[in-house]
């Protein structure tokens, strides 16, 4: 209702207000001598390590996947990956497991270099740190699972067990530790280790149903992860830009 | 003064870290590859009906019947149409016997004490896939128990769901000799 009040009608009160309300905004919009950068860029990385360290630990199993983090303060990282896991795995008594589908993680990395001298002076970021992060991972799937026989071995017969796919979802968290380096001219590279805790399924029997989960891996319901990035970071630095 | 001495340490800790050592450590990094055992299953896969035995008798003190575990001397016990045996003269009262997984009737023959008696279950199966290590199991859920009566005298189904062997699901009562 007050909104709709014609301005007329309190004239003397109401200039006196924009007037201080002017003062006001001038009075933020002047730039603060010590007032800090909060956005200092992006980095888009590749994950090297996924599709090798797959290839080495089970041919039957593929990931790719790619990031995207963002320099606030020097300090915080948030960071969104993507990426695609596949499975195509037969076991010795013939189950065919089988699942491809995308993955996705969201989180935060924290530098965990001191920025700052021992007489209080901050010091230059080289776009070089170690840090340690917290992610959510998450995928929604359909997995295949065929080759799955009842056998009654008292009775001597068996039969083959139907095993419906199925549109399911995991999640998880994981505990990050790594290191991100400034190669050259913008190039950085880094690796990082995982904790990873499968947090919830679908269903809660899905735990030891899934042979593989896209982007956490070998179903367990803790996981070590590797990754070997590299990429270009994009930098906003007001120094450089000048 | 041991804050501020830890303090430095954490520092110089840190400051390991900085600039182009950490080169060093992206390029001498040694892969962790964690090892996740997927051949062994270490899920109990083994599921049976669990039966056991009883006896009525008249106890004249009491002037009352008394339900008691009927141990028969010998008892052998095997399924009708199959030529393996479960039993082999055993001096027992609780047996595991079971249940069909490809069909809903199970009938079992109990020779005990020179008595022949056949327990028919009817039963319901659900399949269960536990994972690619330990394949899959069937749980059955017994809807019906019909014995002969030569010298069973009558059943009881108790927990209707088999899915483990560590229960009695039902208790087959014999009659007083």
């Amino acid at each position: 209702m007050l909104v709709l009040l014609p301005i007329p009608f309190f004239p003397n009160e109401l200039a006196d207000s924009v007037a201080v309300e002017r003062q006001d905004t001038l009075a933020k919009k002047k730039p603060k001598k010590n007032s800090r950068q909060v956005f200092h860029g992006f980095s888009v990385h590749l994950d090297a390590a996924s599709p090798l360290v797959n290839y080495l630990i089970d041919k039957s199993t593929l990931s790719f996947e790619a990031c995207v983090d963002v320099d606030l303060l020097h300090r915080f990282f948030p960071i969104a990956e993507v990426g695609f896991g596949y499975a195509d795995k037969l076991n010795d008594d013939n189950i065919h497991y089988k699942v491809k589908a995308p993955f996705y993680r969201l989180g935060m990395n924290f530098n965990i270099l001191r920025m700052k001298s021992k007489d209080g002076e901050s010091k230059i970021f080289t776009g070089s740190y170690p840090y340690i992060g917290l992610r959510y991972g998450f995928s929604l799937f359909k997995y295949g699972l065929d080759g799955v026989i009842v056998n009654d071995d008292y009775w001597g017969v068996s039969r083959p067990m139907e095993v419906n796919l199925k549109y399911l979802y995991a999640g998880w968290a994981e505990l990050v530790a790594g290191v991100r380096v400034n190669m050259v001219k913008g190039f950085t590279m880094g690796w990082s280790v995982r904790l990873g805790v499968l947090s919830h399924t679908s269903k809660s029997s899905l735990k030891t149903q899934l042979w593989y989960i896209p982007g956490f891996g070998k179903n367990n319901t803790v996981n070590f992860m590797f990754n070997y990035t590299f990429g270009y970071t994009f930098n906003y630095d007001k120094k450089q830009t000048k | 003064m041991l804050l501020r001495k830890n303090e430095n340490r954490l520092t110089k800790l840190l400051n390991i870290f900085e600039m182009r050592k950490l080169l060093i450590l992206v390029v001498f990094v040694p892969l962790l590859i964690a090892c996740n055992n997927d051949t062994e299953c270490c899920q109990e896969r083994y599921v049976a009906m669990g039966i056991k035995l009883f006896q009525t008798k008249f106890d004249a003190d009491e002037e009352a019947y008394v339900v008691s575990d009927f141990t028969p001397d010998s008892i052998t016990i095997y399924g009708v149409d199959n030529d393996s045996i479960l039993y082999y003269k055993k001096q027992n009262n609780v047996f595991d016997l079971p249940l069909r997984k490809t069909e809903t009737i199970s009938r079992f023959v109990l020779y005990a004490n020179g008595y022949y008696d056949t327990i028919t279950v009817f039963h319901e199966n659900t399949d269960n896939y536990l994972s690619m290590e330990c394949g899959c199991v069937v749980f059955a859920n017994i809807k019906a128990v019909i014995p002969t009566n030569n010298r069973i005298d009558s059943a009881i189904i108790r927990i209707p769901e088999v899915v483990n062997v560590s229960a009695t699901h039902v208790e087959l009562y014999y009659k007083a000799d």
